[in-house]
């Protein structure tokens, strides 16, 4: 498999010596656990997740009964789905601005299909699913072989992808949705609802694919620096259509879950989720430079989203004042992001950071 | 005594890990065109962006008209008059030729601005390039824009300006224009020039006199008419060579690994052919710009629109992208270890794993961090890296160790063919040392290595044999006794031909 | 090594998970709960006769005056309050629910694409402890599971505006929008006698209203021989949309003698429009609604007349509808609260706000 072409004993004293000493070390490294250190940036968010339902708790006493937490579970859900995408596509460098569309799309396509076209609850889904990844490829082959920038071609296919949802039924709304596509999405398990669920083994698998996987660590490298992910021999393209489909994908799958909520496909269901699943993102630590996100704290982003729709209808503020605290949470938890990333106590300082632009003559 | 119009007093500036300008002073009276030479790496830049105020001087100070300037921003540097004309010219294409010329002005100095567009017009003109000035810089050549950016650098009360490789993109008819506008201006409005070029017959016919610069100190100062192209270039070379020798020069009768035939780049389209043997070290010379890594980046196709055949151990290899290239066996070192071969913000061993498909998988499609933590230990081990910790982030290790994890992106792999763009590109000196011996070392073990270096001391001491480039093309070769650095020199400035005269 | 198994299982336990979607239940207590419940919802689901339609003024001399006690706690569920509308009906409900004596609460959302923000707060509305929900809902289906939930725990449910609902059990407090479009087509035909050429602008597509109102008019205009619907379009219930799809209306057939605006909102653009060609007073322009920039309209004569609804009546019929149902009062599926027209000739009777 690998041929190192390169000896283990250079000729230099000072490297055998060395050598040496690494090759003791390397065992006994090897025998400690694989613990990664401690992600101080990363903390911020949790702690003001949980500052954030402390402080509602106490205000409201409802607030943290089992049967609101569920609420506020199943209202993130549909943010958390379609936030995970759009972290792949963060991480990228790129930006998503298709999702709420495509998850209106697919939402109408299958719900059609469903009550039209008497397909069956779960060929639907797959149907649905499909049209998200043809949908969200369809995104990926706009940016990477016509060379559009993410935020033009998706804002494009955003329009286009609507369009369609309104074409399919002429505008109109699907209802009578089958209950069996119902229970499917939204439903419960002992007590868990389905969309929970649903959640949980799509982040799972997110973050198998993000972390655990040659596909995952090429989504990164490319965000990071897509030179070297290029001149190292990823295909940089097709990681970025990969990434648009994956997209696409979640978004749909979104799209059902809606679906299944409202009993109903609304053309433009989806729309209002654009946002927030990218500050979902953005709230867990995704940056939108790229290279940077993380699967949980995208989930912890659509929690805290959900959770102030929720609390703040619970002490009865009206829904302009929630838009302003809304936005108010993206900025400072960006803002505490990137305050972290500078903070000298809690990060070592990187020799590279003082260097200067290297001078040539 | 009327002061010198521009007077700079032993400056100083160090970079991490390097030295650019170490004790620098000389003076430019008005109307004097003043040439600064020197090799790739001497300090000219260095000297340029400390006078146009982007960079602050350890030391020394810098004099205008007898008034020390301390705290020298851009913005005051243009306000004394101190205008730098950079080799790539700083105008926007979308603008036209007068907006330009008004660019970075208020609307104050641009409704009094009118006789001084007038000037800059005729001046350029007069230079051989009549333009509109509503003409749309879009439409205008690589010449003419120079030409622009020279007579804008010259107008509006320029007092000191630099001209940095203004003629690069001229052809031969129009430089002699250019040069007879730039004395005319300079003698007329007592305007005082530095002027910084390789072409040594334009240095000869142009300036005043020379400021010789070498290992960031001035090495030489002369009038003009006092020395000739051989004095100034003899000058130039001499660099203090580093105390490294290579333990194993490539042995006799090697094969021949790597051939690369007729490959070209698009932006030169000249095609080149190499061929490479197993443990010989081949450096390519040649001034910035000259063509040096677009011929690497055509070997591995990093760019749309390179063309050629590369064959490895005889055999041609079909290759259409960097990936078909690394599954060749072919690394590419970029001279950016920072945005092209790095990813700086995952850790190093995730940054060794990057040239891997599926060598690295554990259980069905998922990796095992385990064995690319012990691959890149491994690998760290044999470098020597420090920190020896392969889970710290890219970001975290100095410049001479973040090369190291990008020459062990390719050493666990079966790499044959490395090809090294200025591999010790802002490394400190013990860095360099190391890197050095691992570039032996791979040769050693029987790869063909390619490096491009604009430090002719590390060519020298590294190569088996050495390849001068100049415009796009191989103009020597060079090997044994002739790798010195004024023979490299000379063929990279294109003056060989009249110092063997 | 260590990690993969771990992974493994994570996969191996989702995977059983979704297997169990099988066994799964529609409440979060199980099938079992659910039928217990609907027994004890049966009391309220049969008092109201989802049949019968009757208009709020017989029912209130038929029911009598609603009374309300200290502990009712009315919950409202608009839409967005950046729509006047949706404004006057929660004034209706809050000035009934204040005299009544009974408390209240309103829960508005950000826009009227918001349909799953709306089934979020409706729910934490029903967590709140309400012992009535009055929902205006943005999709027809939409808050059905809130509806369900709040029946079987024998909480009456009442809708306001837009749609009848599907659950069993709901009441529905507005008119008829089919009535609405029909009366627009029949005002027109009463003003053009010697018939011609109408249009319609038509509102979101996706809003039941929207498709009933069409429907009506269609209906409407069907009637009359002389009648011809030359062009329907829908601006989405924007303004400026609607300025510029009448514009290129007029243009496409300058003899278009009659437009029909869903709503207000587009007739007022609808009305630029006819001002653009010269044509004001000439073509009649009747809107929906009855928002007060469209009365003023019609006293400028820029606007002929428009189909008022009654939000504020409705928000306190709502109150009413939902105090009877607690009284353990018999309330008709249907609260009828008609719209009526308004034009040159009564407009001086609504000089403010919305009845």
């Amino acid at each position: 498999m690998s041929q190192p072409t390169l000896p283990k004993q250079t000729s230099s004293q000072h490297h055998r010596g060395t050598g040496v000493k690494q090759q003791h070390d390397a065992p006994a490294r090897a025998n400690r656990r694989t613990l990664p250190p401690l992600n101080l940036q990363a903390l911020g968010i949790y702690i003001a997740a949980v500052v954030i339902f402390l402080i509602f708790g106490m205000l409201n006493g409802n607030f943290l009964t089992a049967g609101n937490l569920r609420d506020i579970a199943v209202s993130a859900s549909v943010n958390a789905i379609i936030g995970l995408g759009i972290t792949f596509v963060i991480i990228t460098g790129g930006i998503d601005l298709a999702v709420g569309s495509i998850a209106s799309f697919v939402g109408i396509v299958s719900a059609t299909l469903m009550v039209n076209a008497g397909t069956s609850p779960f060929l639907a889904l797959l149907a649905g699913i499909a049209l998200g990844l043809v949908c969200g490829a369809l995104n990926g082959v706009l940016i990477t072989k016509l060379k559009l920038p993410p935020f033009i071609a998706t804002l494009g296919t955003m329009s286009i992808y609507q369009g369609c949802a309104y074409v399919v039924t002429n505008g109109r709304p699907v209802y009578n949705v089958p209950k069996d596509f119902v229970f499917m999405l939204n439903s419960y398990v002992g007590g868990v609802p389905v969309a929970v669920i649903l959640v949980a083994v799509l982040a799972v698998l997110c973050w198998l694919l993000l972390r655990r996987t040659v596909f995952g660590q090429n989504v990164i490298a490319t965000g990071g620096s897509e030179e070297t992910a290029w001149l190292s021999g990823v295909r940089v393209d097709r990681v970025k259509i990969a990434v648009y489909a994956l997209s696409g994908v979640l978004a749909g799958v979104g799209g059902l879950v809606i679906v299944a909520r409202i009993n109903a496909a609304q053309t433009d269901a989806g729309s209002p989720y654009l946002l927030t699943a990218i500050a979902s993102a953005v709230i867990g630590g995704a940056n939108l430079m790229g290279g940077e996100g993380r699967i949980a704290g995208t989930l912890v982003g659509a929690l805290i989203l959900g959770a102030l729709t929720n609390g703040l209808v619970l002490l009865n503020v009206p829904s302009f004042y929630e838009q302003i605290v809304t936005g108010l949470v993206v900025v400072i938890a960006v803002a505490l992001d990137q305050g972290s990333k500078g903070w000298p106590l809690l990060k070592k300082r990187s020799p590279e950071k003082s260097e200067k632009k290297e001078a040539t003559a | 005594m009327v002061a010198p119009l521009l007077e700079l007093q032993n400056i100083a500036k160090s970079f991490p890990g390097v030295r650019a300008l170490n004790d620098v002073s000389f003076t430019l009276e008005r109307g004097e065109i003043c040439t600064l030479a020197g090799e790739n790496g001497a300090g000219k830049s260095t000297l340029l962006a400390i006078l146009g105020g982007s960079l602050v001087p350890d030391h020394g100070s810098v004099i205008i008209d007898g008034t020390r300037r301390t705290h020298f921003s851009p913005r005051q540097a243009l306000s004394e008059g101190v205008k730098i004309a950079h080799q790539e010219p700083a105008i926007v294409p979308q603008l036209t030729v007068e907006q330009n010329l008004l660019l970075g002005r208020t609307s104050r100095q641009r409704r009094e601005a009118g006789a001084d567009i007038d000037q800059a017009l005729a001046d350029v003109a007069q230079m051989g390039f009549p333009l509109n000035a509503k003409a749309a810089v879009q439409g205008l050549s690589p010449a003419q824009r120079h030409a622009l950016t020279i007579a804008r650098a010259m107008a509006f009360g320029a007092k000191i300006v630099a001209l940095d490789e203004p003629t690069t993109s001229m052809l031969e008819h129009n430089v002699e224009g250019v040069l007879t506008r730039v004395r005319e201006i300079a003698h007329t409005r007592g305007v005082g020039i530095i002027y910084v070029s390789h072409k040594m017959p334009e240095v000869m016919s142009v300036s005043d006199k020379v400021v010789v610069l070498r290992d960031g100190t001035v090495n030489y100062t002369t009038a003009i008419s006092q020395t000739s192209e051989q004095e100034i270039v003899r000058n130039m070379v001499g660099r203090e060579l580093l105390a490294f020798k290579r333990q194993h020069p490539m042995p006799p009768g090697a094969p021949v690994i790597f051939s690369a035939a007729e490959v070209s780049h698009p932006t030169s389209g000249k095609p080149l052919s190499l061929d490479v043997r197993a443990g010989e070290v081949v450096g390519i010379a040649g001034l910035v710009g000259s063509g040096r890594t677009e011929f690497l980046r055509a070997i591995i196709r990093a760019d749309k629109g390179s063309t050629g055949t590369v064959s490895i151990d005889g055999k041609p290899r079909k290759i259409r992208s960097p990936r078909d290239s690394r599954n060749a066996g072919i690394a590419f070192i970029p001279e950016e270890r920072k945005h092209q071969g790095l990813v700086l913000q995952v850790p190093a061993y995730a940054n060794v794993a990057l040239t891997a498909d599926r060598q690295f998988n554990g259980f069905g499609p998922l990796i095992s961090r385990r064995k690319q933590i012990a691959a890149a230990e491994e690998a760290a081990a044999r470098m020597s890296l420090r920190p020896a910790n392969v889970r710290l982030n890219a970001r975290q290790f100095s410049g001479g160790n973040q090369q190291k994890i990008v020459i062990a992106k390719w050493t666990w792999r079966n790499t044959k063919v490395f090809l090294f763009d200025e591999p010790t590109k802002g490394v400190d000196v013990g860095g360099k040392v190391e890197i050095y011996e691992l570039i032996d070392a791979l040769a050693h073990a029987g790869s063909a290595v390619i490096v491009v270096s604009s430090d002719l001391p590390e060519i020298i001491s590294l190569s088996d044999r050495v390849k001068v480039m100049r415009q796009g093309q191989f103009v020597s070769e060079h090997t044994g006794d002739d790798i010195n650095e004024h023979s490299l020199v000379a063929n990279a400035m294109g003056i060989a031909e009249r110092t063997t005269t | 090594m260590n990690k993969l198994p771990k992974a493994a299982t994570q996969i191996a336990v989702a995977t059983a998970a979704v297997a169990l979607l099988a066994a799964c239940s529609a409440t979060p207590e199980g099938s079992s709960g659910q039928s217990g419940q609907s027994g004890q919802a049966a009391g309220l689901v049969s008092r109201v006769d989802a049949a019968a339609k009757t208009p709020i003024k017989d029912l209130t001399a038929s029911l009598g005056a609603p009374a309300g006690s200290a502990d009712t706690k009315l919950c409202y569920i608009t839409r967005t309050l950046s729509n006047e509308f949706w404004g006057f009906e929660r004034d209706g409900f809050e000035a009934e629910a204040k005299k009544l004596g009974v408390k209240y609460q309103t829960f508005d959302v950000t826009d009227e694409s918001s349909i799953t923000e709306q089934l979020d707060k409706a729910k934490s509305a029903a967590n709140q402890g309400c012992s009535a929900l009055l929902a205006s809902p943005i999709s027809a289906t939409g808050l059905d599971t809130v509806f369900t939930d709040a029946l079987a725990k024998n909480t009456p449910v009442v809708i306001l505006n837009d749609a009848k609902g599907t659950v069993p059990g709901t009441v529905y407090v507005g008119p008829d929008a089919q009535t609405i479009g029909q009366t627009a087509a029949d005002y027109i035909a009463a003003k053009l006698p010697e018939g011609g050429k109408v249009a319609m602008i038509e509102g979101d597509p996706g809003s039941s209203n929207a498709l009933n109102r069409g429907e009506g008019f269609k209906a409407g205009v069907a009637k009359h021989s002389n009648l011809q619907l030359v062009a329907s379009q829908t601006a989405k219930w924007d303004q400026t949309k609607a300025q510029e799809i009448a514009s290129a209306m007029l243009t496409a057939n300058p003899d278009i003698k009659a437009f029909y605006s869903q709503n207000d909102g587009m007739a007022l653009g609808v009305s630029a429009a006819i001002a653009a060609k010269n044509l004001t007073g000439k073509v009649l322009l009747i809107g929906t609604d009855g928002i007060p920039q469209a009365k003023k309209e019609i006293q400028a004569g820029t606007m002929t007349a428009t189909v008022s609804e009654q939000p504020t009546t409705e928000g306190a019929s709502g109150v009413d509808a939902a105090l009877w149902l607690l009284a353990g009062k018999k309330v008709p599926g249907w609260v009828d609260v008609p719209a009526f027209i308004i034009d040159s000739a009564n407009v001086g009777q609504y000089p403010t706000g919305m009845p």
